[in-house]
């Protein structure tokens, strides 16, 4: 019995010595707010003096949604037990050495989405958005989240003490934690590797981790490892505030592809200002006026039927290409039908027209005139 | 001192000073998953949280369920003791003391939940020392650390008198436990300023405690309020959080008081009225949390945004619907029912079994709820197109077996070593008592002066 006793009483007394150091603590620190993690972060970039820090540079991502085939038609990459395919998920895993992360870790991802009933499915490559009001900062407790100068997102896994509020606060499920001891992928770290923020290896059990794009490569002027894996150059990598994006074959301006084909940026709407460009899916302008479009006027009197089918040199069917038909009279051109092939590429309308007008037929896919033909109508 | 006082301080104590051989079967029984709980945690610590069923998507499980659980339990004390101490109702006296150890408890087993789930508990001392005051984090555990320590004070404060009583009882014993006793009596000798001190502690504590106990409840509420999901980014999360915790903690404490009045026959103190008045409040607050949750999903429903309605969806009919109908015929409706019936029908026992069952019935319902707050809404896809599966593990389970044993354990040792009801409040109240009647037996005398009252009623004789 008096063992119990002795034991309620400690418990007790322990419980309200730490509650009170807790608090005093916290009070005494008040004027002292981010003093641990500016201290780790001066120290974690000496370690790294090959990683500067450069207010005026903005790095972010575009991605073009319309190259990324997700890797479907090549084999799971070597040595990669998930046996997934996607090279830049592969890359980044091999590169920053966490292939072994058990359950496994998507520094960047690749989806397969569908954003409507209708509309295909496309693949959509997601590495962490580089927010410049980025939630996972403003919640993390230890200040291990923070952003550098130039914007970057990183985390200090010497401080983060693996709560994981930051992950319930990331809107893009970019963030992940070590739940089991990365011993195994540590040791495939060489050994001569310090550990810095920037490039966070070896990795710290109980820690919470995310994509880092690659700012310890960057400031070298090489591009992301995901960048350089990515078969169809669908990763594009840059300094947001020069304009100018790269994917290792290509340097294209943003701004002028953001206008051309709409891009956007996910989530535009929770306000975290990511520093991560969509393109989003459209078909490629390649194939020209070389498609074949057969336009067939049938019927009598003055409504006749009009047939248009289309196809690609390749013989495929052009599907949901945009058909406008245009009259020709003495008083000029008009359209007068508007419509959209079927699957089957075909596009089937009646029209009043009288035996001397012409029609002209323009097919469209996407932004891209592909098709135009000009039919005069004889009985 | 009279009989009745003294018979007042001798039933009281009994438990205290003799112990059956049932107590240590459950001091016994209380510690096998205390310690399959203990090892489970070890093995966490060893080899990482991996051992959870937790994954990079569900990040959040059981763990801290139990956390918003038991912080919900704590509040039992908060409001019998200090609501019903500042609105001065008398029947509170017998309730006050349980409901308060189940505070201290309630904090410091839902406080332990918090370090069980970090990924890093060593480097916990960081928070206070980064201070970052945007982080619902750091506020989490200033709130939650001081509201700890102020029902702690709040605990031991009304329980001076008590220790003085027990320090006196002990004092030709003496021992560990009489040295105890006089550090927690703190030199009380029951004069009429140190009575009035205390008794101004008192007030001064319960009014500070309300406040703050709300405000512990809406931060952990805001933990998930604050984030960008689907399912708790919600106006309503503080408030609807507080009543949660309110009507849990009154659940608990009516369970825990049945049990105690079984258990030491505390009848006479603690009275089917007792239970009949907290079963009203109780019905109160499960009305209110009804109509919490009904405005909550119901506006929700309503507008039927794409990401809530897949959240709906499954808590209503796909894969949570066991949970939530659970929660709500077996956690709700039944237990509402059960009390109003108990209110029309009963004024024996029976309304206290009954009682006992339906708050029983509330605080399952309740972990119930708290688990389908946090699990479903981070299983909802947020990118994906797939949802997460979660199972907790054997580790998790254990350890929130333990937590469940750990709570009653240190409650039934609080039993062992602090009287669990009040004994100078309970004194002080039959003094009152004694002295009504005397005044009202003069009365009568000096009215009706050559008559003899039926019986004298004064039992100090
Ligand atoms: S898990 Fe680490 S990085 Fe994330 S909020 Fe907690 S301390 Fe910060
Ligand atoms: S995408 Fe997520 S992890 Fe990356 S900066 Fe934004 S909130 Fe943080
Ligand atoms: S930028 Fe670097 S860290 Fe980020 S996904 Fe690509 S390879 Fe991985």
């Amino acid at each position: 019995m008096k063992d119990d006793k002795k034991r309620t009483f400690i418990k007790l007394t322990l419980a309200g010595a730490g509650a009170a150091a807790l608090g005093t603590v916290a009070y005494m620190n008040r004027d002292k707010l981010n003093l641990l993690d500016r201290q780790y972060l001066a120290q974690a970039q000496t370690n790294y003096s090959d990683v500067p820090d450069d207010p005026n540079r903005h790095w972010g991502f575009m991605i073009d949604l319309s190259k990324c085939d997700g890797c479907e038609n090549l084999e799971p990459f070597e040595g990669d037990p998930t046996g997934e395919k996607p090279r830049c998920t592969a890359a980044c895993r091999l590169s920053h050495h966490y292939m072994y992360a058990d359950p496994p870790q998507y520094w960047i991802n690749v989806y397969e989405l569908k954003e409507n009933p209708i509309g295909s499915p496309f693949f959509f490559p997601k590495p962490c958005q580089n927010c410049q009001d980025a939630p996972c900062q403003r919640v993390c407790p230890t200040g291990a989240t923070f952003s550098r100068q130039d914007g970057t997102v990183l985390i200090n896994h010497d401080i983060c003490i693996g709560c994981r509020i930051c992950m319930a606060a990331c809107p893009y499920e970019t963030r992940f934690f070590w739940y089991n001891d990365p011993a195994e992928d540590n040791a495939t770290v060489p050994e001569d590797m310090v550990y810095s923020p920037e490039f966070p290896v070896p990795h710290t059990h109980g820690t919470v981790i995310k994509c880092d794009l690659c700012i310890h490569k960057v400031y070298k002027g090489q591009l992301p490892h995901c960048v350089t894996a990515c078969p169809q150059g669908a990763i594009y990598f840059g300094d947001i505030n020069e304009d100018a994006m790269a994917n290792g074959r290509e340097i294209v301006p943003l701004k002028q592809s953001l206008d051309q084909f709409g891009g956007y940026r996910y989530k535009e709407e929770e306000g975290t200002e990511t520093s991560c460009f969509y393109l989003p899916p459209h078909l490629e302008a390649a194939s020209g006026d070389s498609s074949t479009l057969q336009v067939r006027i049938s019927g009598r009197g003055d409504t006749k039927t009009v047939k248009i089918e289309a196809f690609h040199d390749s013989g495929d069917p052009i599907k949901y290409g945009v058909v406008r038909i245009f009259r020709e009279s003495a008083f000029g051109k008009a359209c007068i039908a508007e419509g959209a092939t079927d699957i089957h590429g075909e596009f089937v309308t009646d029209l009043n027209l009288l035996n001397t007008d012409s029609i002209e037929v323009i097919l469209q896919e996407s932004q891209t005139s592909v098709g135009k033909k000009v039919v005069q109508y004889v009985k | 001192m009279s009989n009745k006082l003294q018979q007042i301080e001798d039933t009281i104590v009994h438990p205290i000073t003799s112990t059956t051989r049932n107590f240590y079967f459950l001091v016994l029984g209380l510690l096998i998953p205390i310690g399959i709980g203990l090892y489970g945690w070890i093995v966490q610590l060893r080899d990482g949280l991996g051992v959870t069923g937790l994954s990079h998507r569900i990040f959040w499980g059981i763990y801290i369920s139990n956390f918003i659980f038991f912080i919900g339990i704590s509040y039992s004390g908060t409001l019998i003791s200090a609501v019903l101490r500042l609105t001065n109702s008398g029947w509170r006296t017998p309730l006050t003391r349980m409901a308060e150890a189940i505070t201290v408890i309630g904090i410091a087993v839902g406080f332990s939940m918090i370090l069980i789930d970090m990924g890093r508990p060593d480097r916990v001392f960081l928070v206070p020392v980064a201070s970052r005051l945007q982080s619902p984090l750091f506020w989490d555990m200033l709130s939650v650390s001081t509201y700890l320590m102020g029902s702690l004070i709040y605990f031991l404060l009304p329980m001076i008198p008590d220790m003085a009583i027990m320090r006196d009882r002990y004092a030709n014993v003496g021992g560990l436990r009489y040295r105890i006793y006089r550090f927690l009596s703190m030199g009380w000798k029951g004069t009429e300023t140190q009575k009035h001190y205390m008794e101004r502690g008192i007030s001064i504590m319960s009014l500070i405690l309300i406040p703050i106990a709300v405000m512990c409840h809406t931060v952990i509420a805001f933990i998930f309020a604050m984030t960008w999901r689907v399912g708790w980014h919600s106006t309503i999360f503080g408030p609807y959080f507080v009543v949660a915790a309110i009507f849990s903690g009154t659940a608990a404490i009516i369970v825990a008081m049945a049990v105690i009045r079984w258990v030491y026959g505390f009848q006479e103190y603690i009275t089917v009225k007792h239970f009949k008045n907290l079963g009203m409040i109780l019905f109160v607050l499960l009305a209110l949390y009804f109509y919490f949750t009904v405005t909550e999903y119901f506006t929700t429903a309503y507008r039927a945004a794409v990401p809530d309605m897949e959240l709906m969806t499954a808590l209503l009919f796909e894969s949570y619907a066991v949970y939530f109908w659970t929660f709500m015929i077996f956690g709700m409706i039944i237990p509402g029912l059960m009390i109003m019936w108990v209110g029309f029908r009963y004024d024996d026992e029976r309304a206290v079994n009954m009682l006992f069952v339906a708050s029983l019935l509330v605080v399952i319902g309740m972990w119930i709820k708290r688990y389908i707050i946090i699990v479903p809404a981070l299983a909802r896809p947020f990118v994906e197109q797939e949802w997460t599966l979660y199972n907790p593990s054997w580790v998790e389970v254990w350890i929130t077996l333990a937590g469940f044993a750990g709570f009653i354990l240190i409650f039934a040792l609080i039993v062992k070593f602090f009287p669990i009801l009040s004994i100078w409040e309970l004194q002080e109240e039959e003094e009152h008592r004694i002295e009504a009647e005397k005044n009202l037996y003069n009365k009568y005398k000096e009215k009706y002066n050559t008559i003899e009252p039926a019986k004298p009623l004064d039992p100090d004789t």
